[in-house]
This record gives C-alpha cells, sequence and structure tokens, in this order.
C-alpha cells in the first residue's frame, strides 16, 4: 500500500480481498478516516527520520 | 468476613502467616462475594470455585506445617482473560475464543502459583485487549463500582472492578497503550506497567508484540510491589524478555522521596486535561514537594509524536496478529473491534520501520530526559470515567475520540517501554482520577518509591465504592 495517497474504496477493496477479507462497503467508507489517520501519522513519523538517524529497530532498554 | 475482601495484600499475609486466618477461609469468602456481587458488576467472566479451593486447601496444609513461602501464599488473585491457564477457559474477552482451554499456563501463572497465590478466576476484559473503554458485548461490560453509567476503563477493565470491588486481592492485567493504567485510574485502584521485558508474556495472548506488557493491579502500591516481586524475571520463552536481575522492589518502599527529582511536564501532559482534573494532579505535586521532591518543570520532545508511533505500530502488529482468526471468525468479531483492526492492513512495511526507527529516537529523547530528573508526574487520564454511551470527549475546544483520549497520555509509556504506576489522587464528580509516575527502565523501585510516599501521605487509597 502506498501510504502518501489518499485510499479510494476501490483500493481498499482491492487490498481487502487480496489478504482473503471482505468488508462491507459500509465498513470500508467508516474505514476511509481511520486509513487516512494512518497515512498521516506515517508522514508525521518519517518527517523525523534521516538517513542518520538512529536505524534501531529492535527494543532494547537495558542488558 | 466483611473485614477481609478490602484488606491489602500485606495485611492479609501477616494473618496467614501469622495462622489467624486460614487461606480457605480467605478463599471461601472471596467466592462467596464474586458469587453474590458478579452477576451485576461482570468483573469475571470464569470464577475458578473448585481449584481455587483445592488450591487454598494445600496453602493451609502448607502454612500449618511450617513451608509457609511469602507474602502471595494463599492470597486470592484473579487472572485477565487473556492469561493462559491450562485445563481452564481463556476468552480473551471474545466470542471466538469461548471454548479455548489452554493446555499450559503461562509463565506468569506459574510464578503466581509458586509463590502460593490462589487463582481464584478469569476477569472480563475489552475483547482481544483492543479498546481502552472495557465494553464488552459478548460477556457484559464490567461496571464501573463508582458510578455504573460510566465506562470501567480497559482493556483490563474486570481486573479493575474486581479490585476496586474486594472480589480478589490482586489482580493481572496487560497493557499494550495504557490497558493497566486506564482501569485503574478508572477504578481508584493502583496499576503498575513494569518496565518492557521485565515480566514475561509468554502465555499470554497478544495484542502488538513489541508493545505488550503484563502488570499488577492493587489497592495498593505496597501489594504491586509484592506481585511484582513474584511475576519479575527472565523466560526464555518469551523474545521480548530480558536479562535483567529484579531487586527486591518493597526493599526501598520506605524511602520516601526527600531528594528525588519529579519532573512535571506540564507543556506535553497537561495540555487539553481537565482542569478539575489538573487541580487534583497539581495538589498532588504539592504533597510530594511538601514531602521533600524536588519538583521541577521539563519538557519531553516528540512526545506528540509518540502517539503517532504508537498508532502505526499497534495497529501494524494487531492487524497481523489477528489475520488468520479474521479470515476465519469475521462476524463473530464485535464490530468496534474488528472496526479498529481493519485499517491497520493499509500500513506498509516502510512505515511500520520507520516508526520503530523514530521509536527509537522518542527513547533516545526520553533517556535524554531522564539525565535532569529521576520520575516524571502526569495525570494518568485527560478526564475521569466517560459514560457508555459516549464516543467522543470534549475538553476546552478539543473533541476527540474517546479511545483516543482515553491513551493519550499513556502510549508514551508503551512506545519507550518506561515503567508507570497510575495512583489513586482525588475524586471529580465522584468518580476517581489517577496520578501516573513515570521512571527510567528498570527503575521500578524508584517509581514504586515515590507512589508509596504520595499513597501513605494521602486517604485517596483507602476510598471504597458503595457496591452491594
Amino acid at each position: 500500500m502506498e501510504d502518501t495517497e489518499p485510499m479510494t474504496l476501490g483500493a481498499l477493496r482491492e487490498h481487502f480481498t487480496r489478504l482473503g477479507l471482505n468488508p462491507s462497503d459500509d465498513e470500508l467508507q467508516a474505514m476511509l478516516q481511520a486509513v487516512e489517520g494512518l497515512a498521516q501519522a506515517a508522514r508525521q513519523v518519517e518527517a523525523l527520520l534521516t538517513p542518520e538517524a538512529e536505524p534501531g529497530t529492535t527494543l532494547r532498554l537495558g542488558e | 468476613m466483611a473485614d477481609l475482601h478490602y484488606q491489602s495484600i500485606a495485611q492479609l499475609a501477616a494473618r496467614l502467616k501469622a495462622g489467624t486466618l486460614s487461606p480457605v477461609e480467605l478463599t471461601q469468602a472471596t467466592l462467596d462475594r464474586i458469587d453474590a456481587l458478579n452477576p451485576s458488576l461482570h468483573a469475571y467472566i470464569t470464577p475458578m470455585h473448585e481449584a481455587a479451593l483445592a488450591a487454598a486447601r494445600a496453602a493451609e496444609a502448607a502454612i500449618r506445617a511450617g513451608d509457609y513461602l511469602g507474602p502471595l501464599h494463599g492470597i486470592p488473585i484473579a487472572l485477565k482473560d487473556l492469561v493462559y491457564t491450562a485445563g481452564v477457559a481463556t476468552t480473551g474477552g471474545s466470542a471466538i475464543m469461548r471454548e479455548f482451554t489452554p493446555d499450559y499456563d503461562a509463565t506468569v501463572v506459574r510464578k503466581l502459583q509458586a509463590a502460593g497465590a490462589i487463582i481464584v478466576g478469569k476477569l472480563n476484559m475489552h475483547e482481544f485487549a483492543y479498546g481502552p473503554t472495557g465494553i464488552n458485548g459478548h460477556y457484559g461490560t464490567p461496571t464501573n463500582p463508582w458510578n455504573a453509567e460510566r465506562i470501567p476503563g480497559g482493556s483490563s477493565s474486570g481486573s479493575g472492578v474486581a479490585v476496586a470491588t474486594g472480589l480478589c486481592a490482586g489482580a493481572l492485567g496487560s497493557d499494550t497503550g495504557g490497558s493497566i493504567r486506564i482501569p485503574a485510574a478508572c477504578c481508584g485502584i493502583v496499576g503498575l506497567k513494569p518496565t518492557y521485558g521485565r515480566v514475561s508474556r509468554y502465555g499470554v495472548l497478544a495484542l502488538a508484540w513489541s508493545l505488550d506488557h503484563v502488570g499488577p493491579m492493587t489497592r495498593t502500591v505496597e501489594d504491586a510491589a509484592i506481585m511484582l516481586n513474584a511475576l519479575a524475571g527472565v523466560d526464555a520463552k518469551d523474545p521480548g524478555s530480558a536479562l535483567e536481575d529484579a531487586p527486591d522492589f518493597t526493599a526501598g518502599l520506605q524511602d520516601g522521596v526527600r531528594g528525588l527529582r519529579i519532573g512535571v511536564p506540564r507543556d506535553d501532559f497537561f495540555a487539553n486535561v481537565d482542569p478539575a482534573v489538573i487541580e487534583r494532579v497539581e495538589a498532588a505535586v504539592g504533597a510530594l514537594s511538601g514531602l521533600g521532591a524536588q519538583v521541577r518543570e521539563v519538557s519531553l520532545p516528540l512526545v506528540r509524536e509518540a502517539s503517532a508511533i504508537s498508532g502505526l505500530v499497534l495497529s501494524a502488529e494487531a492487524a497481523t496478529y489477528h489475520l488468520p482468526l479474521l479470515r476465519q471468525h469475521w462476524d463473530a468479531y464485535g464490530h468496534d473491534v474488528r472496526t479498529r483492526l481493519l485499517p491497520g492492513f493499509t500500513i506498509s512495511a516502510d512505515s511500520y520501520l520507520n516508526a520503530q526507527r523514530a521509536r527509537q529516537l522518542f527513547i533516545n529523547k526520553m533517556r535524554a530526559a531522564f539525565d535532569e530528573v529521576d520520575l516524571l508526574l502526569y495525570p494518568s487520564e485527560p478526564v475521569v470515567a466517560p459514560k457508555v454511551e459516549d464516543r467522543t470527549v470534549t475538553v476546552g475546544a478539543l473533541t476527540e475520540p474517546t479511545t483516543a483520549a482515553m491513551t493519550r497520555l499513556n502510549r508514551p509509556g508503551n512506545v519507550s517501554g518506561f515503567p508507570a504506576i497510575s495512583v489513586p489522587c482525588g475524586f471529580v464528580n465522584g468518580l476517581p482520577v489517577g496520578l501516573q509516575l513515570m521512571g527510567r527502565p528498570w527503575e521500578e523501585a524508584t517509581v514504586l518509591q515515590a507512589a508509596q510516599a504520595y499513597e501513605q501521605a494521602t486517604e485517596w487509597h483507602a476510598q471504597r465504592p458503595a457496591v452491594s
């Protein structure tokens, strides 16, 4: 999925079909706002990162 | 027997050790109270009468024989119903798992039993732990004992209600975005989210692997320390378990706060919080200052981004975990949980990994903040428990979904993995207010020490709801 462009209902439907899931049109419609919220979150997070930024993806607090 | 229900684990332990109270007597009294009140409170999904009484009889014989195991020996403890119990249904608060009976115990169950605890039952929860309200259409929503029109908080809703109403002496909860601290605040009890990796999650249903924590919910800070003593420790069966030594968490409880540096992040954690809640929290700041703590204002860079990081990581991991179940049991999911799960499938790999990278930046900033202070102090919730039917919460000019409001101040603890506790700090309109203290990783002892000092200087933890 591409996070930087708004999702369309058709793209969402196709995505879930590939996953083997079959949400109703009402559910897909209701989902659009949350999907856009996650896309915004992804952009917000990406803006924090630079090539030099900490690359760690494992939570290690001690040892 | 009425005097037993609200006694602390420490108080009960003293009587059990001295032989003036028997584990069978205490367990039976607890089961009787569950039978009397659970039909209206919906705190338990599965009480464990026979197993509890058998364990109590064994504990009684052991104590009489001089084999006293410590302060959990003979104590009635209940488990959020996502903790695996061999031979006992573990539903996850879901209709899908109504008939699921594990064939092994979670590590935390084995640890509690090794400490002599009596497991009295399995507690209600938000379905699959995916929601902060505790509303559950499958097993009935646990009743907030302070006001039945209000949510109990979730996802460890049954744990919060059972501890607050004396239906057990302590309980286990789990916390991925606040699910221990939210019901603790809403129900007026103590809830401790330990450091990520401190307590094993082996045999505990996952919500989001890199954010999930298991911890104690109790009526006093000392009781939380007692339970953490039993729960903490490395477990090779949990890949998130850390090789950190676990100290005696009760050892420094009476050391007070004199000289401790407490940071108050007003810019970041007090914005869009009900002024009446702020008033209670500021009173707590004053109380701790009066006890000798050095209180200072602090700023926490990136704390606002923590919600974005948490949202991406939690949504992606929860969706991934649930995909096989969704394919098989689509219609058996509660509508609210399914609706929350589906957007997670739209998160790309690069967005998920960027969120984990940004998470490390956030942790670095948090570590730096803790160079200047020993603890952070802020409200557990921006509001007291909302009404069950409320879908949004409004504070000042901000209206946000109830889910967002209830998790907003808690997510930084999960994203960082740092330990955090919610303790009662007063009431607004008859509903409890929670005070949150966060510490450095592996420094639960400092968190508990400060929470204990505050608790002992106030009477909020001793308030009881009117239940009958």
